[in-house]
């Protein structure tokens, strides 16, 4: 395998369940969340559709929001 | 169709370079001002870099006092990629301009440029510079529509 990866690719491989957490408190809207986290509400769009990897710093802001770690918020698949 | 404030500040900057460089262009062009010898001054190249400043500052402050849209992280990153685009077609541009001109110089033919006073040569260079500027407008509305 390649040791260059596309950004894009690697968002594949990196899953959220921030839709679920989202439901689970009480159906926060995204832009809530996108407020709570300072990004814009595309943005928030970008990432639960995994078609963007936020950075280490959203991605625990995004954690501390759900009151959680950030192994239950995103997911991360080892390519075959 | 939505479309963030981004996008139509995007779509904003494309439109007005198109419209006023694609004026500017086509009337340098169909007139041959590029020859050597013509009326064409700096002045001439200096007109629609003033107006598109003038008209995006109007236009820009139009859009941000009615709606404003914060840029994070994501946006920076489209932003970079655009660059990086806009910069190879500038350095293609750039390139192929020199390799042309060093050939010219050393073969002492094939020149395009021959007939082009300094003038002609520096709306060459704004050329490449403008379509360097469409690419990474282009870039940055294809990445927000695509969502990435």
């Amino acid at each position: 395998m390649s040791a260059i990866v596309g950004v894009h690719e690697l968002s594949k491989r990196i899953g959220n369940h921030i839709r679920r957490f989202r439901f689970d408190a009480e159906e926060m809207s995204q832009q809530a969340l996108a407020d709570k986290i300072g990004v814009t509400r595309q943005t928030i769009i970008a990432i639960e559709k995994d078609k963007y990897s936020p950075s280490l710093e959203v991605a625990f802001k995004l954690a501390e929001v759900f009151d959680t770690d950030i192994g239950s918020v995103f997911t991360y698949q080892e390519p075959k | 169709m939505d479309f963030s404030y981004k996008e139509k500040s995007l779509l904003v900057s494309l439109a007005i370079t198109v419209v006023v460089f694609g004026m500017y262009f086509f009337t340098i062009f169909s007139n041959d001002l590029l020859e050597s010898g013509s009326n064409l001054d700096i002045w001439d190249v200096i007109k629609p870099v003033v107006l598109v400043i003038i008209l995006e500052s109007i236009i820009q402050a139009l859009l941000a006092g009615r709606e404003h849209e914060m840029i994070d992280e994501r946006d920076l990153l489209i932003e970079k990629t655009a660059y990086k685009y806009a910069y190879r077609v500038l350095s293609a541009g750039v390139f192929l301009l020199i390799v042309q001109l060093l050939i010219a110089g050393t073969f002492d033919r094939g020149d395009i440029f021959s007939s082009m006073g300094t003038v002609g040569l520096a709306n060459v260079i704004l050329l490449l510079f403008i379509l360097a500027e469409l690419t990474s407008f282009i870039t940055q509305l294809v990445s927000y529509r695509r969502g990435a």
